[in-house]
């Protein structure tokens, strides 16, 4: 029996005017796996994100994630979960009543979840700020709300974007290890980040996208040894090797 | 004031009125709105007090110049430099982002300074066009440039004092809110009995001002006296009796300029690094749980975390000052004849409940949620939950005014078969409204933000918020003549037709109001944003 890729896209494009953000992208994504999705800045991993949530439009090609298309809003936002690069809070609203909030969204009664949004919660060292309200939290507990907002309802797919931005050690550590669980519990994270000693750590898959491009894919072992007759040891190498012809451009010049 | 502080303090406003043009200009809405503006406020305004300018410019060049005129314009030009200080000393939010980097970059001086003066320009920016079109008037209609040319020297002195004035008014009321520490809500009840107040104030005045009732009449309570004195001595070139007094103003007005200035640095300096902040954000909070009885279905509990949200922050709701005015304007009218709060009140809190109902939460329903669109856009399968909760969120505000205040106030006035007749038609009307308000809001969504009422966010389409106003005062304000008609009496054929066609009405304004959101919404994506 074939197994279904988690996301998997075709060709996927995205142009605003005539710059063009993401171009020709196939990505195959299995299920349950830590897939992490690495690029310089501008290289078009937001936008990626964004058309594999359904939150822009493809200029050309097509997706699908966890068995959907990308574009059936309807049927997508049961399936996944999105932590996007500024956690989408109320101000106003106390941790706890933004959770319950996001529940009712996907019309999930929070009681059911409760017990896997409170223990996330209490996990990330938040469950006694979960009662405070928003506008007074760190930059971190923020981050960490979101996180649980995301993943709350026990989503196929979650779309992580820099979800250790902010956090403590001990609070990215203790994320890092429940990305892990997450995907050993059959979800797929697709994670966008600037640490590689954390997509290294803990990716089963890493994709990396320059101008728009997928320039290289596979297991992070795979990528770091394709550089080393280079000289390179580690994912940092690896990615600077792979997206570093503009920098060498400048230096040329 | 030191030079260095100057010199900071042009580079800082130099900055922001660059920052401000390159804004207008990339946006072709907003540039065209601003073209717009001044060329219409330019022109217009002026040419509507046409005959007046000219008989003053001609009364100028007639060798006794008219000064109690000439006074009325130098009061109006001070009022106008009193209300821009003040306004532009009130609304600072826009030192935004970069606000942190200013304020430890240049000394406060320098800040304030900077701040003063592009904020100053760009507010006094619309009155050029205007001023300019004046001038030109007035010389035309004497005949001559001189006595334009003398109006400008009367008018710039008075202007700046007034900006002066007007800034260390605003300053001293910011400064007085932070000494208060007022919570959001209060701040906001303040501020609508000041304005109450002062728009009651002023019905009452007026009448006397304007000399019924055998009152005094507007020239001789002006304050006036002084500046037509000091009208005496700038139109001296043109045959004016220089009086003493106008000499004293003259110095009075120079001087007011440094003082201000001094007083509005030293405040807006202490205001600067004054941490006491925001009382709105207080942290006493606690999670509140869905009350029992909007705890039904995902869409009231919707619409009971945008009541606790409103609740804790009245600046969700900054829109709705525009009501506030039309009940002022009721509230003025009452002062005058108090026999129309039984008469009229029922009604009018239908129609404020109406109003009400739908611009509390659904006029630019999307837009509100601007910095929450990606949890929004991916977590729920339609947008109608989350338009349903809206709506139930604005028959909660809006069924409290209209049932609340005006089931009472039926109940003593009304005859009891038209109070049930109203009773029977709030509901609808009020559900109307709030979808009409959601098709409104899907109409003309704004994701920009902009400042109003001292707030920054993204503010529901003037335009649209204006046309649901007027459209439901008017609509809600026939069913209630239909009310009137129907239980006093009235029968035949004419009156059934017109409650045919006034029940489709409301039903297509408000089910294909609420449609055409849901429809608009679920293919909303970033892209639109």
């Amino acid at each position: 029996m074939t197994v279904s890729p988690a996301i998997a896209t075709d060709g996927l494009s995205k142009r605003y005017g005539s710059t063009t953000a993401v171009a020709d992208l196939d990505l195959t994504v299995p299920s349950g796996v830590v897939y992490g999705f690495l690029g310089p800045n501008g290289a078009g991993k937001t936008t990626t994100m964004r058309m594999l949530t359904g939150l822009v439009e493809p200029s050309e090609g097509a997706a699908t994630v966890a068995g959907v298309p990308s574009d059936d809003r309807r049927q997508l936002v049961d399936r996944i979960g999105l932590l996007p690069e500024e956690p989408p809070l109320y101000e106003e609203l106390t941790g706890r009543e933004q959770l319950e909030f996001a529940a009712d969204l996907r019309r999930v009664p929070f009681e059911q979840i409760a017990d896997r949004a409170l223990g996330l919660c209490d996990r990330l060292g938040l469950g006694e700020d979960l009662d405070r309200r928003v506008d007074g939290y760190s930059k971190g507990m923020r981050q960490k709300t979101a996180f649980v907002q995301a993943v709350q309802h026990d989503p196929s797919v979650v779309f992580l974007d820099e979800p250790t931005s902010g956090l403590d050690p001990r609070a990215a550590k203790t994320l890092r290890e429940l990305i892990v669980e997450l995907a050993a519990d059959d979800t797929t994270v697709f994670l966008s980040t600037h640490i590689l000693p954390v997509v290294e750590e803990i990716a089963d898959r890493v994709g990396v996208l320059h101008d728009g491009r997928l320039v290289a894919e596979g297991p992070p072992g795979e990528l770091i040894g394709s550089v080393e007759a280079e000289g390179g040891a580690d994912l940092e190498d690896a990615f600077l090797a792979l997206t570093g012809d503009a920098s060498e451009a400048y230096a040329t010049e | 004031m030191r030079r260095s502080d100057l010199r900071d303090g042009a580079v800082l406003a130099r900055t922001e009125l660059r920052a401000q043009v390159r804004r207008i200009a990339g946006n072709r809405r907003q540039l065209i709105g601003v073209v717009v503006g001044l060329l219409s406020f330019g022109l217009f305004f002026p040419l509507t007090f046409l005959s007046q300018v000219l008989t003053f410019a001609e009364g100028l060049a007639s060798g006794a110049p008219p000064l109690a005129r000439f006074g009325t314009v130098l009061v109006s030009v001070l009022t106008v430099g009193v209300y821009f200080g003040a306004a532009t000393a009130i609304n600072q939010t826009r030192v935004g982002a970069i606000g942190p980097l200013v304020r430890t970059s240049i000394p406060p001086e320098g800040v304030v300074i900077g701040r003063f003066a592009s904020e100053t320009l760009q507010a006094t920016a619309f009155a050029v066009v205007p001023g300019v079109v004046l001038l030109v008037m007035v010389a035309a209609g004497a005949g001559t440039p001189l006595p334009a040319l003398l109006v400008l020297a009367a008018s710039l002195p008075l202007l700046v004092a007034g900006l002066v004035a007007g800034r260390t008014i605003g300053a001293t009321v910011r400064y007085l809110g932070l000494l208060s520490r007022l919570s959001a809500w209060g701040k906001a009840v303040v501020l609508v009995v000041l304005a109450g107040t002062a728009f009651l104030g002023l019905q009452t005045a007026i009448p006397a001002v304007m000399g019924d009732d055998g009152a005094p009449s507007l020239s001789a309570l002006l304050p006036g006296q002084p500046l037509q004195a000091y009208a005496s001595v700038v139109a001296a070139p043109l045959g004016a009796t220089p009086r003493p007094l106008g000499v004293a103003v003259a110095a009075v007005v120079l001087a007011a300029v440094p003082v201000g200035l001094a007083a509005a640095l030293r405040i807006e300096s202490a205001l600067l690094f004054d941490d006491r902040g925001d009382q709105s954000g207080d942290q006493r909070t606690t999670s509140r749980s869905v009350p029992r009885v909007l705890a039904a279905t995902p869409a009231t509990r919707i619409a009971w975390r945008y009541l606790l949200r409103t609740r804790r922050n009245p600046k969700l709701v900054s829109h709705l000052s525009m009501v506030l005015f039309g009940a002022l304007a009721f509230a003025g009218s009452l002062v005058s004849q108090p026999e129309l709060l039984m008469d009229l009140g029922p009604g009018a809190a239908v129609v404020a409940g109406s109003v009400l109902a739908g611009a509390t939460f659904c006029l630019n329903p999307m837009g509100d949620d601007r910095e929450q669109l990606p949890l929004l856009l991916t977590s729920t399968a339609s947008t109608r939950h989350l338009l349903r909760g809206r709506v139930v969120g604005g028959l909660v505000v809006g069924g409290t005014v209209a049932v609340g205040v005006g089931l009472p106030l039926g109940l003593v006035s009304d005859p009891p078969l038209r109070v049930l007749g109203r009773t029977l038609l709030t509901p609808v009307v009020l559900l109307a409204a709030a979808g009409t308000a959601l098709g409104v809001g899907a109409v003309v969504p704004k994701f920009e933000r902009s400042e109003y009422m001292n707030v920054e966010r993204a503010h529901p389409s003037t335009l649209g918020t204006l046309t649901y106003f007027f459209g439901t005062l008017v609509v809600v304000g026939i069913g209630l003549a239909l009310v009137w008609l129907s239980v006093d009496g009235g029968s035949g054929p004419l009156l059934v037709g017109a409650w045919i066609v006034y029940l489709a009405v409301l039903a297509t304004t408000g089910v294909g109001g609420y449609r055409y959101a849901v429809g608009t919404f679920d293919r909303l994506t970033m892209d639109d944003v």
